[in-house]
């Protein structure tokens, strides 16, 4: 009764192995594209007084509540499959690249939340664990740290051929990989240098070291997926291919931010922002590029309402523009980094000084999006841009700069208390929040391992601080 | 009184003429009759003799009850006459004494043809057709009054020369004879479970687009939900409460012994935004060719049809021929026009226009999609809309006026013609039926084209052949369409102060065929445009057939030889015309969907009758399912030249594909037998086999029996007694097994598309699939009774169920982190237990006779366990609202937000607002609530009066809550009349100061506060209207959960039937009109506009009811229907 009972269960319409090259062009977009709508729709462009939501505007109030991690763990299902495939075939060229790809990833879920599963994570199905244990962020970072080392080396000693069509980010070029990698093991040392007391000492080992840890050079290492703008799977989240225009008309550019580019008359406003369509009838803001205060009662009636309140600028209701690319990392973050432990006297480099790298990184974001070389002079040359010293101005530039760049405007604020923000008269809390609530269906499917890590790390709450942050 | 029957294969029952015709055959004789008077007259055959020399008085005897007599013309010419006083066969004997008398039934009715016999003398007499009889008797004697369909009666004949006679009918002899599994006709008084059974004209009287709307509130256990008022698209079956976490829950559909494809399609989101809802393939089966329907209930009823029947079954038998031996053919012809209007809307306000606040500190703000602007008919004028530019370009301010009827006036008439031929001859049948839908959403319906045909040819007197074939085309130039997007969404979030007639010229102009024109430029789409422009074809054909063979091998033994296919293939054509919103370029898709079942089965059959009033059957059977799907399509985002819809026109890059194949094989073996004692006692056993392709090879066998008992109590113990005529209790056991989709098994890799630029991007599904899966079992009980009591006039019909699903085969949902969001496992285990009641009665008879039906249905569901480690389980969500399964709770149980509360002192429950007077969410979802009723109610009324018949339907629902997110949506920005309250002074609102200016449009949420010393106090917060109902209210899922209790005034039908003297010379007969109404009167807990019925949540691959999104308007029905016969 059951001849050909194989045959008629085989499945036709897909494959049971592919080439690994076919998993890195989903990993990366898996990773790039998620990460870059998050920090432009999501809470992280709200914390970092970037965006303000006049309607809906429940994560400007911090009323967050528990965040699903899916988007982040299903692309690190996706680069694990490439990195088992690509090592199957000893493919090291393939398993370094997914080891870099493997540790953004996991560095943001734990930035985000704190204490994650880690160790046991992924392995649903080799080694049928669905209860993963949470690990500690002080273990995950060490182990983090150790695996880009290795990709950085592993990469440096390979020669196998990186297929250049299906790596999107730097189209093959190993050597932008490791650096991509050395980047990001900075951005990680700085993270946890509060607490680590190797942090420092590694950071100078990799300086002084450049043939063995190269770095980003220029804009273009940075680590960017570009957008096509022919499908909304390839678009600009803010496009009309995936959003409404009225959705993003309720993404306001901040007062904290325009406040700020006006303070600096910075060049970037008028690339960031649009004027306001009427100079007349506005009630408290004269300015014809009008930001609004986060969490304040009927936001979309700010300064007479929406004629008189900026919106954001044409580049972000596109689907696809050569300024903005789903970034991951960028030169310009990079000196930044550098200039902050240079100024903090712990790291030196090599023919550089903190203000050299502070007009370095100010440079490069302004480069970036295509300020003229005349606009940028003029901007470093104001008094109230010029470097003083201060870790004040240091990170208000590089939160400038970071303008929705992942969440790392936000993750500076909440380790330096830069810039300081207010917390707005409707916020539920008063303070900027700390992290990510775990996401609610870890109360369902992982409850023993979420109750160790909450018992462990904190109550589950946004104002929790996580171990680098204690 | 009479040999034992076969309770297994009734007899046939025909028509007389057929009995007649068949005398003929027999012996060679000939009747001559005026066909009028054989019209309507049914017999059983074996009333009629077979064999032997022909004897007229048995033949007489045969007619008796029908008030006709036989009179011998000549040798072998006999007539067929009316019974009068005139041709009363009289029995010689002595002749004594003369007693005349009136034999009645039990509604004092006369009882033509009753055979009255002198015990003493055994003389006997018929009674006329007025129920009149004479006998002359030798003193006293007794009388045996003797017809069929009544309980014989012995009366003494004393002095009197008058006796009038009432006897009781039989009930036992009336057994109704219904199809069960595999199309096996069996009597009613067998089944050890419970079986419901519709007349063709329960279904064809009021049609239905969808002929399963017309079983709603006719069934005990059978829930339906239609997902939107338009008569085309999909609708929801359960039966017996939904048993299975992953699964449909939708029963199998059997046409004429073959199963038909699933009920429902998905929804489907084609390009663009809005969700199009292409309906259920069963509705391709035409009401008019329908003779009966049968439900069978739950796992006990359908074990023989296999996995798919555990969700019960659909039986649709339909028309054939009219029997071998009618000559001639005979037409039918029927029409019928059914008018649906937009019938319920919420209550939309029209006091105040576009614009964010009332109190806006921007007199010029009134271009919002909200309805918080200035008060409307004051004669104020405001930008709007649609106003002219100046010369400078500023828009200038036009009057400032309500347009109350905005989104009314865009509903049209909907009307659904269907027209039916059909052509009988003694051996085929063959039907036609049209049906032309115009949608109440302008631009949309649908056409249908039905031929069936069903004919049947007798090799010879063993064996027999027949088949069925039925050719559908269904086509819709437009589906309407739901959710956000459709007309429907923009027309009720439109402002008061928009004229929707205007923009039924929806391009701009001198930009026709390229730049819609529309109420929020850039936006919105005009809600003409997107009936006109964003259309949704599609054109099914679905060829559904059968051939069987039926072989008498010998005596007491048949084959059955079977196969039968479903077959149909559609193409749904998108279209999305530019300056569309969602795809400025426009867009298109086209889709092509094939589908196959075969089944091929085979039935031998034994049947015996045993000494010592047993008598037994016994049939085994196998059965071969083949089922083949394969999908393609093609959608293009964006189009290179306008209005030109070729998938070669897409935007270079902008073709997504997709393409899917899927076969699947259950081979099965069967058997089934019942032995039965004295036609009082039936014991039934099954056992069926499956082996499933779709299961691993290490458990694709899984074995499923069933046994049940039938006892007919009153013919045990002999009970004759008028109160109670027929008492029967059956009890039921038996399991079913299911098994899962084809590649469930492994985990494989696919490609995205469309792709990244040129770059391929190989992908996996994230759920972990299992290799070791095994069937899941349903196992269920039941026990009930029928009884009859007062000859009949009251029956009750009681069943108790309990359904235990085990071993479901789920996706458990694992924590992303481990690398899969689920896995597919076996576990779980849900029950659900019931009790279903039917009541039917005649409460008036006479000349006018009133019919009462009544049906009961109320299921439990319990969620029993889920598996170790998961005590919760995400079923889905919709709107916000999740679906959640828990153990110990039920399916259907819907969490949401709902509000925090004061913790403690005396304000201990009330809201608890935050500091600054806002009402604030409290951690964690609640239960809201579960969409199943407590129970359900079904009334049918049935007057008759003459030639009038009044037929009405009530449809009663208690119970269970629905969550209207469109409720929270028009309240949140302002567009109904409960937002009115606090808008200015004069609508109780309080003045107040925003911080930057004067306002009147204060309000206060109702809560209380904690001052910070651990004390709470009222709120005294001032906020404005949008603040309040947006927190108030779009917070909080629990503000806008309602009760779904309703009563429906389903169905009310006035028909008239013209009798032959009416119609008189004209060559029709059964000439009859009927007047219809569908939901004339419609009550619901909830308040007029949200229908608790329809609440449904359509979005791209789910129906999820419980969840009302965007839908279309409640509708009510007029019409008219038409039958004749030539």
């Amino acid at each position: 009764c059951t001849k050909n009972f194989e045959e008629i269960n085989t499945d036709p319409n897909t494959a049971t192995t592919v080439n690994p090259q076919y998993l890195l062009s989903t990993a990366l977009v898996k990773t790039a594209y998620p990460y870059q709508n998050e920090a432009f729709l999501d809470k992280p462009a709200e914390a970092a007084r970037y965006i303000t939501k006049v309607r809906n505007e429940g994560d400007d109030l911090f009323g967050w509540a528990g965040k699903t991690w899916d988007g982040y763990y299903g692309a690190l299902t996706y680069n694990k499959t490439f990195h088992d495939l690509a090592a199957s075939n000893g493919m090291l060229q393939y398993t370094a690249i997914s080891d870099i790809i493997k540790v953004f990833n996991f560095a943001y879920i734990t930035d985000l939340y704190g204490d994650i599963p880690y160790s046991e994570a992924l392995l649903s199905k080799d080694s049928s664990i669905v209860h993963p244990v949470y690990d500690q962020q002080e273990d995950i970072y060490s182990s983090l740290l150790a695996t880009l080392t290795a990709a950085n080396d592993t990469l440096a000693a390979n020669t196998q051929t990186i297929d250049a069509d299906y790596d999107l980010l730097y189209g093959g070029v190993a050597l932008n990989w490791r650096k991509f990698a050395n980047a990001l093991h900075l951005r990680l040392l700085l993270r946890m240098s509060k607490k680590s007391a190797t942090a420092y000492t590694e950071m100078q080992h990799m300086l002084n070291n450049p043939g063995k840890f190269p770095l980003f050079e220029s804009n273009s290492d940075d680590a960017g997926l570009r957008y096509l703008g022919v499908n909304a799977i390839d678009s600009w989240p803010g496009g009309n291919l995936n959003s409404k225009a009225t959705e993003i008309d309720k993404y306001k550019p901040s007062k904290e931010i325009v406040d700020t580019l006006l303070r600096l008359n910075d060049p970037r406003l008028p690339v960031w922002a649009a004027p306001v369509s009427s100079t007349t009838g506005y009630t408290v803001d004269a300015n014809l590029y009008v930001g609004v205060p986060n969490a304040i009662s009927s936001p979309y009636d700010y300064n007479g309402g929406e004629t008189h309140i900026s919106k954001m600028a044409p580049i972000f209701y596109a689907n696809q523009s050569d300024l903005l690319k789903a970034s991951m990392m960028t030169y310009a973050e990079q000196c930044f980094i550098l200039a902050e432990v240079v100024q903090a006297g712990k790291v030196t480099v090599s023919g550089e000084t903190a203000a050299s790298l502070y007009n370095k990184g100010i440079a490069a974001s302004l480069d970036a999006y295509g300020i003229s070389a005349t606009a940028k002079a003029a901007y470093l040359a104001q008094a109230s841009v010029q470097y003083n010293g201060t870790l004040a101005q240091l990170i208000t530039q590089k939160w400038i700069a970071n303008f929705l760049k992942g969440a790392e405007g936000w993750f500076d604020q909440r380790r330096t208390g830069y810039p300081v923000f207010v917390t707005g008269p409707l916020a539920a809390i008063s303070e900027i929040p700390s992290r990510y609530k775990y996401p609610t269906t870890e109360q369902s499917y992982n409850l023993d391992q979420y109750n160790a890590a909450v018992t462990r790390q904190g109550a589950d709450e946004i104002t929790t601080k996580m171990w680098y942050l204690k | 009184h009479t040999a034992p029957i076969t309770y297994n294969y009734v007899s046939e029952r025909v028509s007389l003429a057929t009995a007649l015709q068949k005398m003929e055959d027999i012996f060679h004789v000939n009747f001559n009759y005026n066909s009028a008077t054989v019209a309507n007259k049914y017999v059983y055959l074996e009333q009629f003799p077979q064999q032997g020399a022909f004897n007229a008085s048995k033949i007489a005897q045969a007619l008796q009850p029908l008030g006709l007599t036989i009179v011998q013309l000549g040798h072998s010419d006999y007539a067929i006459q009316r019974m009068t006083a005139s041709n009363t066969i009289t029995i010689t004997g002595d002749e004594h004494k003369i007693i005349n008398g009136t034999i009645t039934n039990d509604k004092g009715e006369p009882v033509p043809g009753a055979l009255i016999t002198d015990q003493s003398t055994n003389k006997m007499v018929v009674a006329d057709d007025q129920g009149h009889y004479t006998i002359e008797v030798n003193g006293a004697t007794t009388l045996l009054i003797h017809a069929v369909g009544f309980v014989n009666k012995t009366v003494k004949a004393g002095n009197s020369a008058i006796l009038n006679v009432q006897l009781s009918p039989d009930v036992k002899d009336l057994s109704a004879v219904v199809v069960t599994a595999l199309g096996i006709k069996r009597e009613e008084k067998a089944l050890g479970y419970a079986i419901a059974t519709l007349d063709g004209s329960k279904v064809n009287t009021v049609k239905d687009v969808n002929v399963v709307n017309s079983l709603s509130g006719k069934v005990a256990g059978v829930d339906i939900r239609s997902a939107s008022s338009d008569p085309g698209g999909s609708v929801l079956i359960t039966i017996r409460g939904a048993s299975s976490i992953a699964n449909n829950n939708q029963p199998l559909f059997v046409v004429d012994g073959v199963p038909v494809a699933s009920a429902n399609r998905s929804p489907n989101v084609p390009v663009g935004q809005v969700t199009v809802d292409y309906g259920s393939p069963i509705s391709d089966v035409s009401p008019d060719d329908i003779a009966s329907v049968t439900v069978l209930k739950g796992a006990s009823a359908a074990a023989l049809y296999g996995s798919r029947a555990a969700n019960g079954v659909i039986l649709i038998t339909t028309k054939s021929g009219n029997g071998k031996n009618k000559k001639g053919l005979n037409v039918s012809a029927n029409f019928s026009a059914i008018y649906d209007k937009a019938w319920q809307f919420p209550d939309f306000q029209s006091e105040f226009g576009a614009g964010d606040a009332t109190g806006s500190v921007d007199p010029t703000n009134t271009l919002s999609t909200a309805s918080w602007g200035p008060k409307l008919n004051d004669g104020s004028r405001h930008i709007q809309w649609n106003s002219p530019t100046d010369a400078n370009g500023n828009k200038v301010p036009t009057d400032w006026i309500a347009y109350p009827d905005r989104v009314k006036d865009f509903y049209e008439t909907g009307s659904t013609y269907t027209s039916n031929v059909a052509i009988t001859g003694s051996n085929f049948r063959l039907s036609y039926t049209n049906l032309q839908n115009k949608g109440i959403t302008p631009n949309t319906g649908l056409q249908r084209n039905n031929i069936n045909l069903a004919a049947g040819y007798e090799l010879s007197p063993k064996i027999k052949v027949t088949t069925n074939i039925a050719y559908t085309n269904n086509t819709s130039n437009n589906r309407p369409t739901f959710n956000r997007g459709s007309s429907g969404y923009i027309l009720y979030t439109m402002p008061a102060n928009i004229n929707s007639r205007l923009l039924k010229d929806y391009w701009q102009q001198g930009q026709e065929g390229l730049q819609q024109w529309s109420q929020d430029q850039g936006s919105t789409d005009n809600p003409y445009f997107v009936a006109y422009q964003l259309t949704n074809a599609y054109n099914r054909h679905h060829v559904t057939g059968n051939v069987q063979l039926t072989m008498e091998l010998a005596k007491g033994l048949t084959l059955m030889g079977r196969t039968g296919l479903d077959w149909y293939t559609e193409t749904d054509e998108s279209k999305r015309a530019v300056s569309a919103v969602q795809n400025p370029y426009g867009a298109y898709y086209i889709g092509n969907l094939f589908g196959s079942e075969q089944n091929t089965d085979f039935l031998l059959t034994y049947k015996k009758s045993l000494q010592h009033d047993f008598a037994f059957f016994v049939s085994v059977g196998g059965n071969r399912m083949d089922q083949h799907s394969n999908t393609q399509s093609q959608a293009a985002s964006q189009l290179v030249m306008p209005g030109v819809y070729n998938i070669s026109n897409a935007a270079a890059g902008t073709i997504t594909n997709a393409s899917y194949k899927a076969s699947k094989r259950i081979n099965s073996l069967y058997a089934m037998g019942e032995l039965s004692y004295k036609s009082y006692a039936f014991l039934d056993l099954s056992a069926r086999n499956d082996w499933s392709s779709a299961l691993p090879a290490n458990h694709n066998s899984y074995f499923y029996p069933s046994a049940s008992l039938s006892l007919i109590l009153s013919d045990m113990f002999r009970i004759e007694h008028s109160a109670l005529s027929y008492a029967k209790v059956r009890l039921n056991w038996s399991k079913v097994g299911r098994d899962t989709d084809p590649y469930s098994l492994y985990n494989s890799f696919t490609f995205s598309s469309p792709d990244w630029g040129d770059v391929k991007m190989a992908t996996f599904s994230t759920t972990l699939k299992n290799n070791n899966l095994k069937p899941e079992i349903a196992t269920s009980y039941e026990v009930g009774t029928d009884l009859k009591f007062f000859n009949n006039r009251l029956g009750i019909e009681a069943t108790w169920y309990t359904t235990d699903s085990r071993n479901q085969i789920i996706q458990i949902p694992t924590t992303m982190a481990s690398g899969y969001s689920a896995r597919i496992i076996n576990a779980g285990e849900i029950r659900n237990r019931g009790w279903e009641l039917a009541v039917h009665g005649t409460p008036v008879s006479g000349k006018f006779i009133w019919d009462i039906g009544a049906n009961f249905t109320r299921n439990r569901n319990k969620v029993i366990a889920l598996t170790d480690g998961i005590t919760s389980y995400l079923q889905g969500t919709a709107e916000g609202m999740q679906y959640q399964v828990r153990e110990g709770e039920s399916l259907g149980d819907m969490y949401g937000n709902t509000w925090k509360t004061v913790p403690a002192g005396p304000y201990k429950g009330k809201e608890l607002l935050d500091e600054t007077g806002h009402s604030q969410n409290a951690t964690g979802l609640i239960r809201i609530g579960n969409y199943n009723p407590d129970f359900s109610l079904g009334i049918t009324n049935t007057f008759t009066y003459g030639h009038f018949t009044l037929n009405t339907l009530v449809d009663y629902r208690q119970g269970g809550k629905f969550f209207s997110y469109m409720f929270m949506n028009l309240l949140s920005d302002g567009r109904t009349k409960n937002t009115l309250r606090g808008r200015d002074l004069a609508h109780g609102g309080l003045a107040w100061n925003d911080g930057t200016s004067d306002r009147t449009d204060g309000m206060i949420e109702d809560g209380y506060i904690d001052d910070g010393n651990g004390n709470y106090v009222k709120n005294t917060n001032i906020t404005d209207p949008e603040s309040f109902y947006g927190d108030y209210y779009w917070k909080m899922h629990a503000r806008n959960t309602f009760s779904a209790t309703y009563v429906k005034l389903r169905e009310v039908s006035l028909t008239y039937l013209f009798s032959k003297e009416q119609t008189g010379r004209l060559p029709i007969s059964n000439l009859s009109i009927s007047l219809i109404a569908r939901n004339l009167f419609s009550w619901t807990a909830a308040g007029s506009g949200y229908d608790p019925e329809t609440a449904m949540t359509i979005k791209s691959g789910s129906i999820t009811p419980g969840t009302s999104s965007w839908s279309l308007p409640y509708t009510r029905s007029y019409g008219v229907k038409l039958g004749l016969n030539f």
